[in-house]
């Protein structure tokens, strides 16, 4: 276990220091972003007093040091872009996020799971061969047309969801209309994760389900009587689960990081796109923030499948 | 009798029009395409639309009327010393912050020292060396270090802040705060999402036309037009593609709105680089491009084509008299570079310097401008004709801007052969000419093409010192004949700027020449 947890350590702060590096790395100055359009009207003097500003005059390895000491402190800058410390910036971003990421894995992991199931169990029918070809034609579609094409029809045609947004800009309602006005905007943007994703836990399950039931105890299991959807639910499921939660796990991790591309087509706020927006920005504190709470979450759920695993499976042991 | 009751249903009708008319619209929403974060002065992102945004909440000395002069806004008056270096104002009475403070010459000083303290990218600069003066509340004296021909369009660029507010500020760079004097509060921000501002009913300059205003931020170009189209927003502060204009111009519920743009697109070469040292070669190369052509099929005919002097044929500083490039045949500029020295010596059909080295050169652009790429393209095929091979590079916006303009420093030098560059809409606005073409890097800081011309430098200097706008007007059509000649670079063109609206909503926009219809005079009338 501490073994465990000193190689959890040094994970963590190699990717500290990569977070660090990579941004600065890449060609080109956060300057035009802390600045803009304007960057055509400043003097060179004003220049040099922004970049001191943000201590980007200083040697690297001297940046670097005032980032680690920031960071044992709990302090992870402010961001260019926002004018915000980073820490709030990323908080109110998360719930969205979490709102619209969570919601899609676990619609997507529960169908994935049931039809997966079904199919593996009437293998080779009709039935299979439609949910297999679907999922892999959903799978294949780039979600921002998937996307394009649900606003084209469900907000555009029938006009019953929203285009854009978390909620309605304009109108301040509260309780069960506040609910259901952040429902309607979740929707079409779930909708599109949701059918995109649906495929990864679709043909795991399938095919361990398909592994499972050609063992010697589900024959057991049928010989000695049982019926069908006991064979199906009370033995084939639970072991046919394990690379799901492999599979489930991972994208548990990278929830935080949001979804990029379904939030910029529907202009969700959520974590993706900022972080999208901060590389395109060069804004080094925030994506050395968001990089680290992505590090963190999926760390987080690497421990957490490590200890469940020997839960469901014993014959792990950590 | 029904004769009557049709003229009274008419006369009846025509009062409620009228009465919609005259009436404030309820609600306009705005999509904008980014963060515009706390929305002060400090924290406004953009320069297009966010400065715009920011005075609808804040006001400035001046502000310049829909052909782009200036004229009192929060002054009522202004006067300028013969000399041009003291500017003495007197205050509008009884304005009021937004919070109910009185607005005085003590918030301009406090404004303005805040600027020369606390470094802004925008309103630092053109403060430099300005001391300012409060004989009474009403009164505001600017001393300038030497005369400006263009600090009318500082005072008009420089938002007042309250000093009552602001000096208990820990840091103004992030400090947040909605109070100004503008037309509107600021009453609402869910980040990322959207801001909402109120008409201030107490406007000096008459209610606004709208009573709210809601800014929805929408990312994404093909969302924002759909959201329109959709009537889920009412405009938006994107400008329209040429291609699109068509799609919404056939609609009955959709207005489009367009006019000059300011914002230039241009070719640059690189002046320190063989064979564009030699302004012949240059202007062959001008001659080879078919600036009319490059308007109508890249930008449909939706923009203006490109002066030789740079200056905007809208802009007060264009001078009439200028020339387009010479046109030349093929048979001319083949002939004009035999002239020259330039042959195609070893019959590949690239013709090459004296010293063996092939015409061929890298023409860079930033990719995801798709109108930039295609002028790129069609340079790339005028001068292939004549033995000249530009292979164009579209490169991520960053790395071209870190070649041909290293750190936003012209005094760093320049990595490039040719490119297209544009410059915003502020480098048109105040014809910032000293910038583009003076040869010291320190004076010429968008000259990014390295191009020295002595006499030209002596005009710079002189326009940029004159208080006489006669004067000015002057020596920028001189200065506008010399650049025009040397070709140091080339204008292909300027975009218009095409607005799509729903007049259902909002119907009152007015176009600022250059700058487009979001601002404050589209809100307030006067």
């Amino acid at each position: 276990m501490t073994v465990k947890l000193a190689s959890y350590a040094l994970v963590l702060l190699l990717a500290i220091t990569l977070n660090f590096l990579l941004p600065r790395l890449m060609p080109g100055t956060p300057l035009r972003f802390f600045v803009g359009d304007d960057v055509a009207l400043l003097s060179q003097e004003s220049i040099q007093e922004l970049m001191a500003q943000h201590g980007l005059d200083k040697p690297l390895w001297e940046q670097y040091l005032r980032y680690l000491w920031q960071l044992a402190q709990g302090d992870l800058g402010y961001s260019y872009q926002e004018r915000q410390p980073v820490l709030t910036v990323l908080l109110e971003r998360l719930p969205w996020t979490l709102l619209l990421t969570g919601t899609a894995l676990l619609l997507s992991t529960t169908i994935g799971i049931v039809v997966g199931a079904l199919a593996a169990w009437r293998y080779g029918s009709a039935f299979d061969a439609l949910a297999l070809s679907l999922f892999v034609l959903l799978d294949s579609m780039p979600s921002f047309w998937l996307g394009m094409i649900l606003i084209a029809l469900f907000a555009v045609q029938l006009g019953w969801f929203p285009i854009f947004g978390a909620q309605t800009p304009w109108a301040s309602l509260t309780g069960w209309e506040y609910l259901l006005d952040i429902l309607k905007h979740l929707a079409l943007p779930v909708l599109t994760l949701t059918l995109t994703t649906i495929s990864g836990a679709f043909l795991v399950m399938r095919s361990a389900m398909l592994g499972v039931l050609g063992e010697d105890y589900i024959r057991t299991a049928r010989s000695k009587g049982v019926s069908e959807f006991g064979v199906l639910y009370r033995h084939a499921l639970r072991n046919g689960l394990l690379p799901v939660t492999t599979v489930f796990m991972i994208n548990l991790g990278f929830l935080v990081s949001g979804a990029t591309v379904v939030e910029t087509v529907f202009s969700y706020p959520g974590l993706g796109r900022l972080l999208y927006e901060a590389v395109l920005q060069r804004d080094y504190p925030l994506m050395q923030g968001a990089f680290l709470l992505i590090t963190l979450s999926v760390l987080a759920a690497n421990l957490v499948a490590d200890l469940l695993y020997s839960r469901i499976d014993p014959r792990v042991r950590v | 009798m029904r004769v009557f009751k049709i003229v009274a249903f008419l006369l009846v009708l025509s009062g409620l029009m009228l009465f919609t008319a005259t009436a404030q619209a309820p609600l306009v929403r705005l999509a904008i395409p980014t963060t515009e974060r706390a929305l002060t002065p400090y924290t406004y992102n953009t320069g297009f639309p966010g400065w715009y945004l920011l005075m609808l909440v804040y006001d400035a000395l001046m502000v310049t009327d829909l052909d782009g002069v200036p004229r009192p806004w929060l002054a009522e008056s202004v006067r300028v010393s013969p000399d041009g270096t003291v500017w003495t104002l007197t205050l509008r009475p009884n304005i009021r912050w937004h919070d109910g403070q009185p607005f005085t010459s003590a918030d301009v000083k406090f404004s303005y020292e805040l600027y020369q303290r606390v470094t802004h990218p925008r309103f630092s600069g053109p403060l430099r060396g300005v001391t300012v003066e409060t004989p009474d509340a009403r009164t505001v004296v600017l001393r300038l270090s030497a005369p400006s021909p263009i600090f009318d369009l500082t005072l008009a660029d420089t938002p007042i802040v309250p000093k009552h507010i602001w000096e208990k500020a820990p840091d103004p760079k992030t400090f947040e705060s909605p109070v100004g004097t503008g037309p509107y509060k600021l009453v609402q921000i869910v980040p990322d999402q959207f801001y909402r501002l109120e008409a201030n009913a107490d406007y000096f300059a008459g209610k606004p036309a709208v009573q709210a205003l809601v800014l929805p931020i929408i990312r994404d170009a093909t969302a924002t037009f759909t959201a329109l189209q959709a009537g889920q927003i009412d405009a938006a502060t994107r400008t329209l593609t040429p291609e699109l204009v068509a799609q919404f111009q056939g609609r009955p519920d959709i207005k489009v709105l367009s006019g000059p743009g300011f914002v230039s697109t241009l070719l640059l070469f690189n002046n320190e680089r063989a064979p564009f040292t030699d302004p012949r070669v240059r202007r062959v190369i001008a001659g080879a491009i078919d600036f009319n052509e490059l308007v109508r099929t890249i930008l449909l005919g939706l923009g203006t084509v490109g002066s030789p002097g740079f200056i905007h044929p809208s802009s007060p500083w264009y001078n009439q008299a200028l020339q387009s490039y010479a046109r030349l045949t093929p048979e001319q500029a083949n002939r004009a570079l035999d002239e020259l020295g330039y042959k195609d010596t070893n019959g590949d059909g690239v013709r090459e310097s004296s010293d063996g080295k092939p015409l061929r050169f890298e023409l860079l652009t930033r990719s995801g401008d798709p109108v930039r790429i295609r002028a790129a393209e069609l340079i790339a095929q005028a001068v292939k004709p004549l033995g000249i091979v530009f292979d164009v590079r579209a490169l991520d916006s960053d790395t071209v801007a870190q070649r041909v303009w290293p750190d936003f420093d012209a005094c760093k030098g320049r990595n490039y052969d040719l490119a297209i560059w544009g410059w915003s809409a502020p480098v048109m606005t105040q014809a910032n000419v000293r910038g583009l073409f003076h040869s010291d890097c320190k004076l010429g800081t968008l000259n990014v093409v390295g191009y020295a011309n002595k006499t030209l430098d002596g005009l710079l200097d002189r326009q940029a010192q004159t208080a006489n706008r006669e004067e000015r007007k002057r020596l920028l059509d001189e200065i506008q004949k010399i650049v025009a000649d040397d070709a140091p670079f080339l204008t292909l063109f300027y975009p218009d700027l095409i607005f799509a609206v729903r007049p259902a909503a909002y119907d009152g926009w007015a176009f600022l020449k250059g700058e487009g219809i979001i601002h404050k005079l589209s809100f307030v009338k006067r």
